[in-house]
């Protein structure tokens, strides 16, 4: 049993010290900007625990994170850096608002339109995830640089079509039009607000855990992740690998996009995301890129989000102090992998010393 | 057919030319680290801190110069915190700099709101003014095109010009370029790798600002998006 904690603890560790290294950095920016930092801070945690309501708000935030959490997560093992994400969550929000649009009149049930439109997202994000794969498995072309080209096209691609040809019918408002009560995601029993969405994340976290760590082909990701060279000479094609890896890190970020949209807005904006395409990257590394700890520490920053949310509506700090505090741990999460071993030598240094 | 959209090509290509330049300046200062093997994705990060930094160094000093010194201050900042964890302790590029370009947005957005308030009302500084060249600015079409820009335009142009000397005429451009094309061989050579590395950052974070202060009030927006 000891032995176990013994084990655990390096990997607890980074994300430990990242999480707490953010926060003090965080609290240092709260009191230079002449905040009450404790006010600040209780506030957080009423806007995170405090009621049903703000629980399920952390649970409808932490769905996306999540579900592109995870995706982005068997990319990386496969060191395929799908930092585009954000673009395929848009992409399969676009596809979903697409294809409603074409299906709307004609009155087809849930249980066939959902899946229906969820599919689609499946294939928008998929392919805006297989185009950065194929071109650095035939190419060699950095898939970093090309997925964030392709977010951008992404991005602005639905920002032209919600004020153009997608917009609604009265030509008011910078979004589409709402979706027929059919193609929206169930709600959960007993609760208004919180919908199917975070049940689908959970499965998908855990489905991802067993695809990685029980079948074949995650451990030819590992292989082809840890040593390229090693996995070829094994009998794993790393192309097939790296275009596989992007192609289904996309199709699970447009899969969030696609439950977003049906989901909790029932309809295609500009502003859809508050960058979740890019804090499920710290969302991911946080968690060690383990799918079951992201369930975790998607939670966690789903928390964040809603607690500065509350924070800003009674102290009027500003809600970009989540932004902050989730860029501050992704840039103390990677410092951290990297002196791991430095860090947990000067532990023991410390523990020798006691 | 230009007069149907009320515009003037003299306009149109001078526009062409002021709006290059902050991407001509963000990119050769990117060019440094890229040919030290160093990838540059972390420009976007440089240019926010130094966008914020210039305003709010020309903001509160009054002064256009202190703002862009400010904002090339910030550059060098960002560059070094990049360069620390990319070159020195060997972190991965990519994450890293997506950590500091959220970093940057998150800092922006919440510094301006609590300095400038959720006001309607954009915060503005008075921006560069044109300097034109005395003879050139004459010549008929490509005279306000290319001459009558403000100095920033003019230092990106002549940053190039510089760039390319120093790349391909200089030793120590030619040590810079082999260092990116094949560190190993470099390093067997004799040159030290890592320096030179370490030193390539820099200059690109105070390029990539000087352009950001120069565009003048506009910058409050920028910053809030």
């Amino acid at each position: 049993m000891k032995e176990r904690v013994k084990q655990a603890v390096p990997a607890v560790l980074v994300p430990l010290l990242a999480i707490v290294s953010a926060f003090v950095v965080g609290a240092f920016f709260l009191a230079l900007a002449g905040y009450d930092v404790p006010a600040a801070g209780a506030a957080i945690l009423e806007g995170t625990f405090g009621s049903r309501r703000a629980v399920s708000q952390m649970l409808m935030k932490a769905t996306p994170l999540m579900l592109i959490g995870v995706g982005v997560a068997i990319a990386f093992k496969g060191a395929s850096f799908n930092i585009g994400a954000e673009g395929q969550f848009f992409a399969g929000a676009l596809g979903v608002t697409l294809l409603e649009g074409i299906l709307r009149d004609r009155g087809l049930p849930s249980w066939l339109l959902i899946p229906l439109l969820l599919g689609a997202a499946v294939v928008f994000g998929g392919v805006c995830g297989a185009i950065p794969g194929y071109l650095k498995a035939r190419r060699g072309a950095s898939e970093v640089v090309t997925s964030v080209m392709i977010s951008s096209i992404m991005v602005l691609l639905v920002g032209f079509l919600v004020n153009g040809p997608l917009q609604e019918p009265n030509k008011i408002y910078s979004e589409s039009q709402e979706i027929v009560e059919a193609a929206r995601l169930p709600r959960l029993q007993g609760n208004s607000n919180l919908h199917i969405g975070i049940i689908i994340a959970v499965a998908a976290a855990v489905l991802a855990y067993f695809v990685l760590e029980k079948t074949t082909y995650g451990f030819q990701i590992k292989m082809a992740g840890q040593n390229a060279l090693a996995a070829e000479y094994a009998g794993v094609n790393p192309k097939f690998i790296c275009v596989s890896t992007l192609a289904i890190s996309g199709a699970i970020s447009g899969l969030a996009g696609g439950i977003e949209v049906l989901g909790l807005t029932w309809k295609l904006y500009v502003s859809i995301s508050p960058g979740y395409g890019y804090n499920a990257i710290a969302v991911a590394l946080l968690a060690g890129l383990n799918p079951l700890a992201i369930i975790f520490s998607a939670m966690l920053f789903g928390g964040l989000n809603t607690g500065c949310n509350q924070m800003a509506r009674t102290l009027g700090v500003p809600s970009s102090l989540s932004a902050l505090l989730q860029a501050l741990v992704l840039l103390f999460v990677v410092a951290y992998t990297v002196l791991q071993p430095q860090i947990l030598q000067w532990l023991k240094r410390g523990k020798e010393r006691c | 057919m230009l007069e149907l959209i009320g515009a003037n090509l003299e306009t149109i290509l001078q526009s062409t030319i002021r709006l290059a330049a902050p991407f001509l300046l963000a990119a050769a200062g990117g060019l440094f680290s890229d040919l030290a093997g160093v990838s540059s994705i972390e420009l976007e990060a440089i240019l926010l801190m130094g966008a914020f930094a210039g305003f709010v160094g020309a903001f509160f000093s009054g002064s256009l110069l202190v703002g862009m010194l400010a904002a090339m201050a910030a550059g060098v900042a960002v560059c070094a915190i990049y360069s620390y964890l990319v070159v020195g302790i060997g972190a991965r590029a990519a994450l890293v700099a997506t950590a500091l370009v959220l970093f940057s947005t998150g800092f922006t957005s919440f510094f301006n709101r609590a300095l400038f308030g959720v006001s309607t009302d954009v915060v503005s500084v008075v921006a560069l003014s044109n300097l034109p060249v005395p003879v050139l600015s004459k010549l008929p079409l490509i005279g306000p095109v290319f001459f009558q820009q403000n100095p920033l335009v003019y230092l990106a142009f002549l940053l190039i010009a510089a760039q390319c000397f120093f790349f391909y005429r200089t030793m120590v451009g030619l040590e810079w370029r082999s260092i990116g094309e094949n560190a190993n061989a470099s390093d067997t050579a004799g040159l030290p790798v890592r320096r030179y590395r370490h030193m390539a950052v820099p200059p690109h974070g105070g390029a990539g600002d000087g352009r950001c202060c120069g565009s003048g009030g506009g910058l409050s927006v920028h910053c809030l998006v």
